[in-house]
């Protein structure tokens, strides 16, 4: 967003800082296009996370989202706009800064599956990066990788293994493993839990965020699941086709969401309860997502906005505080409910 | 449920798969029926064999499966033992399938209006110009904005949410009694996926049919199932009405899978509750239950062969030794 919010994290510094970030990506469009198009993944996104915090960043596919980390852990440059991580500006890095971003900056992936060499085993895949990064004796790493597969919940002859020998939980444990091995001081992780089953997905939940509280590492969890981030995050940013439409301290998106996209992404969620499911009131968010080559103007949630007006389609909103730390990018943010409302929780 | 208000029943199904190490009982003695208007959620993990049993309801298993006992009938019709040839005869006016991936369903290479028609002019004796008509009609009626136009628009031009709304037009225009729609929504986003959900409670309305609803997401079974089916390592482990398998789940497996899913009021201080373990491999299962090694209520009694199924209402039985019994919310719901 391009007012900088203040620091609602408290006194904590921040560890990474978007300024004004574009990212357009050129399209491969038909043959005889009249000019040269650009999909336009992340528009003008403005955005602190504080040391240590966890920061859930959430939307649906094509919102930009996965740019935007892609972007944060400098496999992607910006368009336009900064990115600092702690206080460096990510572009610039050179030589043994470079170097030491790619350690203190961590990926961790969807499928764990597809990040792993197949025929490499466990150990040797989590070794890697420790070699990569640092000169250490071979016991001293084996010792290392023990501790590591420990930690994550795995057994010590998980090393002697090879991935297609392990299950989709086991294997993103090893994804975290490696993500960890270095010591990072930020972990960006894209959808790390979508690819699980349930019963395994609340075992890596619990997993990484008893190892977020315990390192104090910083998280940047990309998701379109708004339960899951929910749970692993203390403050949230919902992205909407390229634009940051609503970020806040969890408690109060969820529960106030001030974005009338927020409040139908949220709406939308099937409840794990037949009772509040049938009872569901609010009407479904008609439409589809617009092309990211030619975004409506001003708003670009307008075109399925139930609360559009004319001002929507000729100003773009600035984001407003509407509660402590709490921002929205909207002409019309949607009043909070009343305490009795309140009560039965986001609906 | 009266003999002739049963939309599909299925009485001890077995599907055997043939692996490279040997065949597999990929679905387990399968028992359940499908009342006229319901919807039926068939709801487990990857692997638990759900799609396996819709597929083989639905007489569209792969190649390496086959099943191998048990019987399946569809408004009346027997449709295990028959030939393929006359199987694919009578199919379409009794199943449609709606699969995952509406992208792979359809063929890139062919308009929507001629891929929609298909099935009608397969099983209607029809011109071109009528069955035309009817995929337009039915473009219309799964809430697709000028079908006229969509008729003849290529797959790759429509967004995933209009691609699953022409898949679920086409296994609809033969008005099948039962349509099998094996995780329709999983490839969508939450805002398409409650479109399209939608979609089906009001199709169903008016059509008239029933819905096997086969998912891995409990959110989406509270939101549309009347009843639903919970599958473990190949077999049932409880068969109950939605509001019974949410409030008082008898099977431990049920209960942990409820407890499991984070939800949007789920307490935030503690950890999720998990299933400790992972699901056994088909090949090496044993006797009795399936979920015992990961139960934390097993004893010997759970090994047993031939667990019963033990009936808490005639339409709601399990097949747990150590059921969780009624629950404070069964109490004072009454």
């Amino acid at each position: 967003m391009a007012d900088q919010p203040e620091n609602d994290a408290g006194t904590a510094p921040p560890l990474v800082s978007l300024d004004r970030v574009v990212k357009e990506y050129p399209v491969a469009g038909p043959m005889f296009r009249r000019a040269a198009q650009r999909v336009h993944a992340v528009s003008d996104v403005s955005l602190v996370v504080p040391q240590g915090a966890s920061f859930g960043l959430v939307g649906e596919s094509g919102c930009g989202k996965s740019t935007l980390g892609r972007l944060i852990v400098g496999l992607e440059r910006p368009t336009s706009g900064t990115i600092q991580v702690a206080g460096e500006d990510t572009t610039r890095l050179r030589g043994a800064d470079r170097r030491r971003f790619w350690r203190d900056v961590q990926l961790v992936f969807q499928d764990p599956r597809s990040s792993l060499d197949p025929r490499m085993k466990i150990a040797a895949s989590l070794g890697e990066p420790l070699a990569v990064q640092r000169e250490q004796a071979r016991e001293q790493r084996r010792r290392l990788i023990l501790d590591l597969l420990d930690e994550v919940g795995l057994p010590a002859d998980a090393m002697r293994r090879y991935p297609h020998e392990m299950s989709g939980g086991q294997l993103q444990r090893v994804g975290i493993a490696r993500a960890l091995a270095v010591r990072p001081r930020l972990v960006v992780a894209d959808e790390p839990v979508s690819g699980l089953d349930v019963s395994v997905r609340a075992q890596v939940l619990n997993l990484m965020r008893t190892l977020q509280r315990a390192h104090g590492i910083t998280y940047i969890v990309i998701s379109h699941d708004l339960t899951t981030v929910r749970y692993f995050a203390d403050h949230v940013g919902v992205m909407y086709l390229g634009k940051l439409v609503e970020t806040g301290p969890v408690a109060s998106v969820y529960t106030r969401p001030a974005h009338p996209y927020t409040a139908a992404l949220l709406a939308a969620i099937p409840h794990p309860d037949p009772r509040r499911e049938r009872h569901k009131e609010s009407a479904s968010l008609g439409g589809d997502l617009p092309s990211a080559v030619d975004p409506p103007s001003g708003c670009r949630f307008r075109t399925r906005c139930p609360l559009a007006t004319e001002l929507c389609a000729v100003e773009e909103p600035r984001p407003r505080n509407v509660a402590p730390g709490h921002q929205v990018a909207c002409h019309f943010p949607l009043p909070s409910p009343s305490p009795a409302a309140e009560t039965q929780g986001p609906r | 449920m009266t003999e002739q208000h049963i939309a599909a029943r299925v009485e001890n199904l077995c599907v055997d798969v043939a692996t490279r190490d040997g065949s597999l009982r990929a679905v387990d003695g399968a028992s359940l029926t499908i009342a006229e208007g319901e919807v039926f959620g068939l709801v487990g993990e990857s692997g638990c064999g759900k799609t396996t049993l819709g597929m083989a309801i639905a007489g569209l298993l792969p190649s390496a499966a086959r099943t191998v006992a048990g019987t399946v009938s569809v408004a009346g019709r027997t449709l295990t033992g028959l030939r393929e040839r006359e199987l694919r005869r009578i199919r379409g006016d009794l199943v449609g399938v709606v699969f995952q991936d509406p992208m792979t369903t359809l063929n890139p290479t062919m308009k929507v209006g001629r891929q929609v028609a298909e099935p009608f002019r397969l099983h209607r004796d029809t011109t071109a110009r009528a069955a035309r008509h009817a995929a337009e009609q039915m473009l219309d009626l799964v809430g697709l904005p000028n079908p006229g136009r969509v008729l003849d628009a290529y797959p790759h031009q429509l967004s995933g949410g209009m691609r699953q709304r022409v898949c679920i037009a086409a296994a609809l225009i033969c008005r099948p009694k039962l349509l099998i729609a094996d995780e329709p929504t999983t490839a969508l986003d939450v805002t398409t996926q409650d479109q399209i959900l939608r979609l089906f409670q009001r199709l169903r309305a008016e059509l008239g049919m029933s819905i096997l609803l086969v998912t891995h997401d409990m959110g989406v079974i509270a939101a549309n199932a009347d009843r639903v089916g919970v599958m473990y390592a190949g077999q049932l482990a409880e068969v109950g009405p939605v509001l019974e398998i949410f409030d008082s789940p008898q099977h431990r497996y049920t209960r942990a899978l409820l407890e499991s899913v984070p939800t949007l009021d789920t307490d935030l201080s503690r950890p999720l509750r998990t299933i400790p373990g992972l699901p056994p491999r088909l090949d090496r299962v044993g006797p009795g239950c399936r979920f015992a090694p990961r139960c934390g209520f097993a004893d010997d009694a759970c090994s047993a062969a031939d667990l019963p199924w033990r009936e808490l209402s005639p339409m709601h039985s399990h097949r747990c030794v150590h059921p969780r019994g009624l629950s404070r919310a069964e109490h004072s719901h009454g």
